[in-house]
């Protein structure tokens, strides 16, 4: 009897288990129910909750889902739009994505993200003077937000303002010197103007003027060895004698 | 609905194994508390309703790590009286296998609302499968005496009292259960001959309709203890049919009734996101 004991011990715990391995792997694909949040008190942001998971896990088009169940329990609710916008964007559906950002922004002007976020959006689709309007209205609300800082300073390099850009993408390292971000937009900055000032000289040399190390690419990573190395000999290269 | 779907999440039973002796101790107080910087600067239910949200759909993921987190932020940091928090969190930890943690989450839960059914049916079910069966016996008596009509309090109990090696005690514990819902008149009228075949099939509770297949499992075991009763006196002498109708039962036992064909028994009522 009591081998019998442990036997059914042992389904029944296997059962258990069973039924929470299938429960979860099921129920991955069911649509989301708008009217059956599992807490009795739940706010719209329930919803916001899933929808941030979905979105890092890739299922944008659920996502867009929950934002809606937010939407559809307070269509007054703008961080729900904010964030289905987001979705969009990432949908690519960008009337959609646009749609959305206006209506956060017109319930709630001051959500700053929403700026950002559209900014990078028209950003994407060109727009740069509507970018580079939407990245402004959200330093005027947080005048050392990083992201912004970062953003604009790319829209301006875009558009080949350099001075502009650098200048924004050091605020943003001076807000916040722990963010890698504007470093990168920094060095790409001073990639460009590099880039800018070699074809200045290739138009202004004659044709036999050539770089030291004969080409951007090749100065660059000269210049790269020479800082890991201590061999400043790329440098050397650059010196001229003076006329005489 | 939303009320029902309340109830089942809180009475999901748990994935569970043998373990050591629950200490109750204060292992989740003891956590660094962890950054929950979603809406800060908001009101306390749409903090909780955030982050709750949040848990769920990385535990509806299988990320139960992440999902522990997020119901961290609730019962940490935003409200360390907001007793869902602790069943929800109690649930994830029993998933990840952590029992002696998920006890003292629905503790904590019983300590803030003591008459939370929920709280106690889950506890026992941990309780049993770390071995402690006084203390699953008592959480389960705690769930009828709270609701007479509690049906799960009577299944667990029953399958408790056949760990005991009762099953005639699981039996009639079963037939309380049954004796407590109107299931048994729901199976009269599907039996009925007269029963028109496109008459609609009734709604209920299936939790309801379960004490019917502990029963036949507690009979399965009344019989294969027969068997064995007539085997151990006949010895090499007895009938092949009945040594055959004993392996059988008893292959059940081992086999059938685990994971491949098993799990019709238990897992809608012990699954919150299957409703």
């Amino acid at each position: 009897m009591r081998s019998l004991m442990r036997c059914i011990t042992l389904f029944v715990l296997l059962l258990w288990s069973a039924s929470l391995t299938l429960g979860v792997g099921l129920q991955a694909q069911e649509p989301l129910d708008c009217e059956d949040p599992f807490i009795p008190d739940a706010t719209p942001a329930y919803y916001l909750g899933q929808g941030a998971v979905l979105i890092e896990q890739g299922q944008v088009a659920r996502a867009v889902e929950a934002y809606s169940c937010a939407i559809e329990g307070d269509p007054t609710y703008a961080p729900a739009y904010a964030r289905r916008a987001y979705a969009y964007a990432i949908m690519l559906d960008d009337r959609a994505a646009l749609a959305d950002y206006e209506q956060a922004l017109t319930l709630d002007e001051t959500l700053v993200d929403v700026y950002i976020n559209r900014g990078a959006l028209y950003t994407t689709l060109g727009n740069y003077g509507l970018a580079i309007s939407d990245y402004s209205l959200a330093l005027a609300l947080e005048p050392d937000n990083v992201d912004a800082l970062n953003n604009r300073a790319v829209v301006h390099a875009i558009e080949g303002n350099y001075d502009l850009a650098l200048a924004d993408a050091q605020a943003a390292i001076a807000a916040d010197p722990d963010d890698v971000t504007a470093y990168a937009t920094q060095g790409a900055i001073y990639s460009a103007l590099s880039t800018q000032s070699y074809q200045t000289f290739i138009e202004r040399g004659d044709e036999y003027a050539r770089l030291p190390a004969g080409s951007p690419t090749g100065v660059m990573s000269a210049i790269d060895n020479s800082q890991r190395t201590g061999d400043m000999g790329i440098w050397l290269r650059f010196q001229v004698p003076a006329e005489q | 609905m939303i009320r029902r779907l309340f109830s089942s999440l809180l009475i999901a039973v748990l994935a569970m194994t043998l373990f050591t002796v629950p200490t109750l101790a204060q292992n989740t107080q003891e956590k660094e508390l962890p950054e929950c910087p979603i809406f800060e600067d908001q009101s306390t239910d749409v903090r909780i309703s955030y982050y709750v949200g949040e848990g769920l759909g990385y535990q509806r993921s299988g990320n139960l790590g992440q999902a522990t987190d997020s119901f961290d932020c609730v019962v940490l940091v935003i409200d360390p009286s907001y007793v869902t928090g602790y069943m929800l969190r109690g649930r994830v930890l029993a998933q990840q296998r952590l029992l002696e943690e998920a006890v003292d989450d629905y503790t904590r839960a019983i300590e803030l609302d003591s008459s939370l059914i929920e709280a106690y049916n889950n506890r026992g079910v941990l309780y049993m499968s770390l071995g402690e069966y006084d203390e699953a016996a008592a959480d389960f008596a705690r769930t009828i005496d709270l609701d007479p009509n509690f049906i799960e309090g009577y299944n667990n109990q029953a399958i408790l009292s056949a760990l005991n090696e009762d099953v005639d005690g699981a039996i009639t514990i079963l037939e309380t259960a049954l004796s407590r819902s109107n299931i048994a008149d729901i199976l009269a009228s599907l039996k009925n001959p007269d029963r028109p075949s496109d008459a609609e099939f009734p709604k209920f509770d299936s939790i309801n309709a379960r004490p019917y297949a502990l029963l036949g499992i507690m009979n399965s075991l009344k019989a294969l203890q027969n068997y064995e009763d007539y085997i151990t006196l006949t010895r090499s002498g007895a009938d092949s049919r009945i040594t055959s109708a004993a392996g059988m039962l008893e292959s059940q036992f081992t086999f059938e009734l685990r994971l491949d064909d098993g799990s019709w028994l238990l897992q809608a009522n012990y699954d919150p996101f299957k409703e």
